[in-house]
């Protein structure tokens, strides 16, 4: 890759020449898409696992399961999943506007998306995580929730945290990439003629939200 | 595809380009979905959240209004419908696949195909352990162990939780705070009795605190509580009576006295373990749930819909232990 300076003053974007194995830029950009579209499908299977394990014990222990679902409050996963849709929105309008050579309201997206991911984690932390650890609602042989009118509680709250905790990794490293393309967007790497990381990091980002959209309602909203 | 058929030049031989496709252009064939549709598919987004909450509501609500309980599916294909047209819109648009290359949706069609197969494969086991033959069925855990996660003892952990708790409630220290939080509550529903709803808010304010499961089990009362609530009581007093409610801060103030005035050693003979337990629980499940309980019948529901016995019990396992306290 060449350096960022450069003696005719050209962003790096403009000066962007494709790998030498791809015939254009084009080709180069669909065969990183597909690409990242691969290791998308290994992100589903990998919940997959998590709605599995889910769809079993439920089918097992629906009395456990309704009781979990009463115990997480419906408004806060509502919130959290507004949160993220606009975040993707907001993602998907960086795209936009780095096509368009919009910069700045490329930024001002890409900042608001950050926001949105902090936001999420941080509801997710103080609203929910912190107050239902604290009094014991806690995975298998963790438990200590003196209430529990089922046996099988502690496995709900089990695949409770592995589901929400592994997610909110996900809005973690997603966010560490919006922040790398934010500074990049920023310092000239990307523009209408090249985008390619910011697509990709937006097709992360949607895959964030795209789990989040099946664990809100198999969580919160099915009892 | 992104490749334009005007550039073909098929007159010139390049060995570079030997199909022709010189698109030597960056990005430019890329469709760029604009703000209108953004826009457009997060208002449909937005709104088939709030559908689906509404929908797990209005169930709850015609429960408990009218009494008719919806079949166990109803619940669940709603709120999955929903959510797979969900995200169908995030996959089409925000993520592009309809307007990219179709090789990337075939690889996510496939993938959810696999998900698919691994679904339905659990399903079959799940939901046909009932007619395996009863000589084969002793290898097949039904159900699990239906006892849930066990301690090191081999006590079910809910059931050792619960009887930490009860050990913790029993402790001098948490009994007093719990005796005091009681006493607190009374003079609350005396005020509200004596028409004064400005203190009996306070005081049950202050009960709901003391009785939350933080209070009781995280930070676990210190002994000289008593003191400590009529001191605090005495400052709501003072508080209500410069903002001018005098009737209010004398009920206070009554019941600041009271509490200082009371004989933990009296109460304390007639203080239950399990009486203040259960008290407990349900204020836990009060709070907890944003709506009015419902009785469970899921168990049943399935058992009609003939996902039945094989998931119940072996050997006389129940699917949950004996619940106590409720």
């Amino acid at each position: 890759m060449s350096t960022l300076s450069s003696s005719s003053g050209k962003s790096f974007w403009q000066r962007y020449v494709h790998a030498s194995h791809f015939r254009s830029a084009a080709e180069e950009f669909d065969a990183v898409k597909l690409g990242f579209w691969l290791f998308l499908t290994t992100e589903v299977l990998l919940f997959g696992g998590i709605f599995c394990a889910y769809f079993i014990f439920r089918t097992l222990y629906p009395d456990a399961w309704r009781e979990g679902s009463h115990l997480l409050d419906w408004r806060l996963g509502g919130l959290n999943t507004a949160v993220l849709l606009i975040s993707s929105y907001t993602m998907a309008m960086s795209i936009y506007c780095v096509q368009k050579g919009y910069f700045t309201r490329a930024k001002w997206n890409l900042f608001i998306t950050l926001l949105c991911g902090a936001a999420f984690i941080f509801i997710k932390i103080a609203y929910e995580y912190i107050p239902k650890w604290s009094v014991g609602k806690r995975p298998g042989a963790l438990f200590d929730y003196p209430f529990a009118e089922h046996a099988q509680l502690p496995l709900w709250w089990s695949v409770y945290y592995c589901g929400t905790s592994i997610h909110a990794a996900h809005v973690l490293i997603g966010m560490v990439l919006i922040a790398r393309v934010l500074y990049r967007t920023h310092k000239g790497y990307y523009g209408p003629t090249h985008y390619t990381m910011v697509e990709v990091t937006g097709l992360y980002w949607h895959l964030v939200d795209l789990i989040w959209i099946f664990l809100f309602p198999l969580l919160y909203l099915i009892h | 595809m992104s490749h334009s058929p005007a550039a073909n030049s098929p007159e010139v031989f390049d060995e570079v380009d030997p199909h022709g496709q010189h698109h030597y252009g960056q990005h430019e064939s890329h469709v760029i979905v604009g703000p209108f549709m953004l826009r457009s598919v997060l208002a449909v987004l937005l709104l088939f959240t709030v559908l689906t909450v509404g929908f797990a509501q209005a169930e709850i609500a015609i429960q408990n209004w009218f009494g008719y309980e919806l079949p166990w599916w109803v619940n669940v294909v709603g709120a999955m419908s929903i959510a797979t047209i969900k995200s169908i819109l995030v996959m089409a648009i925000f993520m592009q696949l309809r307007y990219d290359n179709p090789i990337n949706t075939v690889a996510m069609l496939f993938c959810f195909f696999a998900l698919g197969l691994f679904l339905l494969f659990t399903g079959l086991d799940l939901f046909t352990r009932g007619t395996i033959y009863d000589f084969k069925a002793g290898q097949v855990v039904k159900g699990g162990t239906g006892q849930g996660v066990a301690t090191a003892n081999g006590v079910p952990i809910a059931d050792a939780a619960r009887d930490r708790f009860k050990q913790l409630i029993a402790t001098p220290e948490v009994k007093e705070h719990l005796i005091v939080t009681n006493a607190v509550r009374a003079a609350a529903e005396d005020a509200a009795v004596h028409g004064q709803p400005a203190a009996a808010a306070a005081l049950n304010a202050m009960a709901d605190r003391m009785m939350d499961l933080h209070a009781v089990k995280v930070h676990t009362p210190e002994a000289g509580q008593q003191n400590r609530t009529a001191a605090e009581i005495s400052r709501m007093a003072d508080a209500m009576r410069s903002a001018g409610n005098a009737a209010g801060a004398d009920t206070l103030a009554a019941a600041a006295k009271s509490i200082k005035g009371l004989n933990l050693a009296e109460a304390g003979a007639s203080y239950s373990v399990e009486a203040e337990f259960a008290r407990l629980a349900a204020f836990a499940h009060g709070g907890e749930h944003h709506h009015a309980p419902i009785v469970s019948t899921a168990n049943e529901s399935r058992a009609r819909s003939g996902l039945s016995g094989a998931l119940t019990t072996e050997s006389g396992r129940g699917t949950h232990a004996p619940a106590a306290g409720h």
